[in-house]
């Protein structure tokens, strides 16, 4: 079953200057699939993200989710759309500073209207899947990044969505914490079967996939798959980007 | 987690955002009750009309007026700050009603708070704020009420400009654009564009309104400049014109001009490339462009209530010196010719003055009324006569030929050259008989104020001959060292003798015009007080809004130029010459503004108000910089967590 399809997609952005961000970009994500998506910085892997997400509209093209096209819903039904259908895991985490781990958790079933019983369950359960059930009572600046991303993943799987986001999910972390929350990602698809679209720059985390998506000047690339072994499939990246012509630099910038 | 708990606790964890917002409310709330309170007291409603209570119930009316803007304006800046959180919970899924509904139920549950900590703080103070009103008002005094009027008042008030805030401000959240509301408002990017035409037409604006409100005082130094003063004189609203130039002036002066000086800073390479002169040059350009808005509300804030408190600060305390103005002498009975019992009349002022052991001087003076072909009544006295008074008045004595007159003012404030009357070259008495010409002008008033309108000093040999006398009165002024005392004389005088009696006799006394000028004086400066006072809290607040606005965006700026190598010492001096411009750049213009506007109220007053405005423009520097020093210890020690890694 197609979960998203992408077809013809662009993005021009400016009105004097144009700037094409996005070409004609056409693309199919199967349920249950976990692709990533790939390419040097500016080359409108955010931006392709973005339209997936709901949040900028494409210039040209259409984007179907579940077979429904979310641009064309009104702003009230797109947010249900999205609080249902979504979930979404950010670089920089995006937890609310205010709420307590567990509050930040359980916030899109309390925007749902979802029964105190039901998230306390839920809650629960998605604690104990991703191992942080003992930091549910703290706030977001005592904790440390690792389980900060836990946490925004937590949040974004608690309402089992359609379709999990996630913009560089690892790119604030060290590499053992990278590794945790990529091992988690795998784990989580695996076992509940929630299609993952994850953009990255770090060929590390893009080899846990099934799937990978290269794009270049706003324009489709290459699209590797993954066989048996992660470590083959990590060189296979390896030798795409260095073909796609980013310098060896631009590859590790992330570890900073 | 119900969506109520939800914005429960998005208040009640954040409340260092909250805390200056609601403690300002508090405080507007606070005042507004106390002035309820007075109103609404048994004593002063009972005097339903009176000048009192229109003074409170309009000061009322400009706290509320002031509330609205006030909360206005913080939610605004609430909402601004708040933008990326509201990006994530659209992101999430949040309907945009739902954020509309979040965004109510935080401001009513502060606005709520906020109402009843106002009004029990207010309680607790009403004692206090009715025992004032009562010592400024002589009412004996204003007992204590249980005010349930105003408590209903200021509850009722709040709560609509609670609701209809919360209820309008959410729309203003974009909630179409969740890319925007995520990267939060970082634009440092884009050029600072300025317009030099503008920039001119600031100073020129501003020029223009001082040289408007001054133009009274410019008058006889240069013929050109004459002119000018005269037609601005006869421009219709010359106060109208001249505030909204000084009002439009402000608002290019941030906008425009502020910016073009920084340009010139940034141009100077000497300058500008010292140490850290670059950093908060270039810095400043941004916050003083992003600001504008604020930093111009908080002038005109500042402005008016710098303008309020010298204003009545100034008439309270020159009250005295108009009263000796404007009643030269303590008592001054004035008969008729028909009043039959002049005598008498005399006898009971000067036996009532006695018994009570007062020493006073008497100066009788005769005065004749006639009327000039231009049916104005003319009003001649002799020059024995006036020399007699001028002698008490401590003024030069005049000797006057046969031909000669000297006209004397009949208000306290007169201009020789422009006066009708006073500029008159020549008089002519029983329709023409006699023609004089006039010789001068006497400094004062030798009556009092209104009394003897186009008095004219004759020669006692003229006096004499004139033939035309419609009426001859005969006016008694005493001169009386203690008169502060005299209240009670001349409450039993009114007694006697009544207010006077139309065609016979009438008198007028210092003392009753300084105990009436005095309250109603007083009653200003109470008032005037508390509405200076909240608005300069308020122009501080929006300030203190704005800083912690930006503090998340500075926050990233400065743990990068720490990286770099900026020490703590360094960057304490870059941000607190930012903060020092954005406190006091608005104070030294409202102080200017204020000058010129007590320059205009000064044409009103007969006395100079200079010392009065200096001390209420030094209280002010002294809050502003306690203020500042506050804030930026605040600000600093933020900053100082992040970057002392």
């Amino acid at each position: 079953m197609e979960i998203l399809k992408l077809k013809h997609i662009s993005k021009i952005y400016g009105e004097r200057v144009q700037h094409s961000a996005l070409q004609d970009i056409n693309l199919t994500i199967e349920k249950g699939e976990f692709v990533g998506i790939m390419g040097p910085s500016g080359s409108g892997k955010t931006t392709l993200l973005n339209v997936i997400s709901t949040i900028d509209p494409p210039t040209s093209g259409e984007v179907l989710l579940n077979g429904e096209n979310p641009y064309k819903l009104e702003s009230s039904q797109l947010a249900l759309f999205r609080r249902r259908k979504l979930g979404f895991v950010f670089q920089d985490f995006n937890l609310i500073d205010t709420l307590t781990i567990g509050e930040n958790i359980v916030l899109p079933l309390t925007l749902d209207g979802h029964q105190v019983s039901t998230m306390d369950k839920k809650l629960q359960e998605v604690a104990q899947r991703l191992n942080i059930e003992n930091i549910l009572t703290k706030r977001t600046y005592e904790i440390s990044g690792g389980q900060a991303q836990r946490t925004a993943i937590a949040r974004a799987i608690i309402h089992s969505p359609l379709l999990l986001l996630a913009d560089e999910p690892t790119g604030n972390l060290d590499s053992k914490a990278a590794k945790d929350v990529m091992v988690l990602f795998e784990k989580i698809n695996r076992e509940t079967g929630v299609t993952t679209v994850m953009v990255t720059h770090d060929p590390k985390s893009a080899s846990y996939c099934h799937r990978v998506i290269f794009i270049k000047d706003g324009r489709f690339y290459n699209e590797i798959h993954r066989g048996d072994s992660r470590r083959k499939f990590y060189q296979q990246i390896l030798d795409v980007l260095s073909l796609l012509g980013g310098e060896a630099d631009d590859l590790s910038a992330i570890r900073l | 987690m119900t969506f109520r708990q939800f914005a429960f606790n998005n208040v009640k964890r954040n409340t260092r955002v909250y805390l200056a917002y609601f403690l300002s409310s508090v405080f507007t709330i606070m005042v507004f009750f106390s002035f309820a309170v007075n109103l609404f007291h048994p004593v002063i409603a009972s005097r339903r009309g009176g000048a009192i209570e229109l003074i409170l119930g309009q000061t009322e009316v400009a706290i509320l007026v002031f509330s609205v803007l006030f909360v206005f304006i913080s939610v605004n800046a609430f909402l601004k700050v708040r933008s990326k959180e509201f990006g994530i919970l659209l992101i999430l899924g949040m309907s945009p009603k739902q954020l509309r509904r979040l965004v109510f139920l935080e401001n009513m549950l502060i606005g709520c708070v906020a109402i009843i900590v106002g009004i029990t703080i207010g309680l607790v103070f009403s004692k206090l704020f009715l025992m004032l009103l009562s010592s400024l008002l002589s009412y004996g005094s204003l007992s204590f009420y249980f005010p349930v009027k105003a408590i209903l008042l200021t509850a009722g008030v709040f709560i609509l400009i609670f609701l209809g805030i919360s209820a309008i401000t959410p729309r203003i959240i974009r909630t179409n654009s969740i890319i925007t509301l995520l990267k939060g408002v970082k634009k440092a990017n884009r050029e600072i564009k300025f317009s030099i035409i503008q920039s001119l037409a600031a100073l020129l604006l501003l020029g223009s309104g001082y040289f408007m409100a001054l133009s009274p005082k410019l008058y006889d130094l240069n013929p050109f400049l004459d002119r000018v003063v005269l037609f601005i004189e006869r421009l219709p609203y010359t106060e109208v014109i001249l505030t909204t130039f000084v009002v439009i002036g402000t608002y290019l002066f941030f906008s425009q001009l502020s910016i073009l000086v920084l340009h010139r800073l940034k141009e100077n390479k000497k300058f500008y490339l010292k140490k850290t002169n670059m950093l908060w040059v270039s810095d400043l350009i941004y916050r003083i462009r992003d600001n504008t808005r604020m930093l111009f509300l908080v002038t005109v804030l500042s402005a008016v209530a710098f303008t309020a408190i010298t204003g009545v600060y100034a008439l309270s305390s020159v009250v005295k010196d108009e009263s000796l103005k404007d009643n030269p002498f303590a008592l001054t009975f004035t008969s008729y010719s028909s009043n039959a019992h002049e005598e008498e009349q005399i006898k009971i002022i000067e036996e009532m003055l006695d018994s009570h052991g007062f020493k006073y001087e008497k100066y009788k003076s005769e005065v004749i009324k006639q009327t000039a072909k231009d049916n104005q009544p003319i009003h001649i006295i002799k020059q024995s006569d006036y020399n007699n008074r001028a002698a008490a008045l401590g003024l030069e004595q005049e000797v006057l030929d046969k031909d000669q007159a000297l006209m004397v003012p009949v208000y306290v404030r007169f201009d020789p050259k422009r006066d009708k009357t006073l500029s008159q070259k020549n008089i002519a008495l029983d329709n023409g008989e006699i023609n004089l010409e006039v010789a001068g002008v006497a400094p004062k008033v030798i009556f009092y104020s209104g009394l003897f309108r186009n008095l004219v000093v004759v020669s006692d040999e003229t006096y004499e001959k004139i033939k035309n006398i419609q009426e001859k009165y005969h006016s008694y002024s005493y001169d009386i060292p203690d008169w502060l005392n005299t209240l009670e004389v001349t409450e039993k005088l009114r007694e006697e003798l009544g207010v006077g009696e139309p065609g016979r006799y009438y008198w007028s006394t210092r003392i009753e015009g300084y105990i009436l000028e005095n309250q109603n004086k007083k009653i200003f400066l109470y008032v005037g007080f508390f509405l200076g006072a909240i608005f300069f809290l308020g122009a501080g607040s929006f300030l203190y809004f704005r800083l912690y606005t930006d503090l998340n965006q500075e926050k990233d700026k400065y743990i990068g130029l720490a990286k770099i190598g900026l020490s703590f010492q360094e960057m304490k001096r870059v941000a607190g010459i930012q903060i020092a411009v954005l406190f006091f750049v608005p104070y030294i213009l409202a102080s200017i503004h204020t000058y010129f506007a007590i320059a205009v109220l000064q044409t009103v007053l007969y006395s100079s108000v200079l010392k009065q405005f200096f001390v209420v423009i030094g209280a002010f520097l002294m809050l502003n910089i306690i203020y500042y020093f506050s804030v930026r210890s605040r600000y600093l020690n933020y900053l100082k967590g992040f970057t002392v890694r």
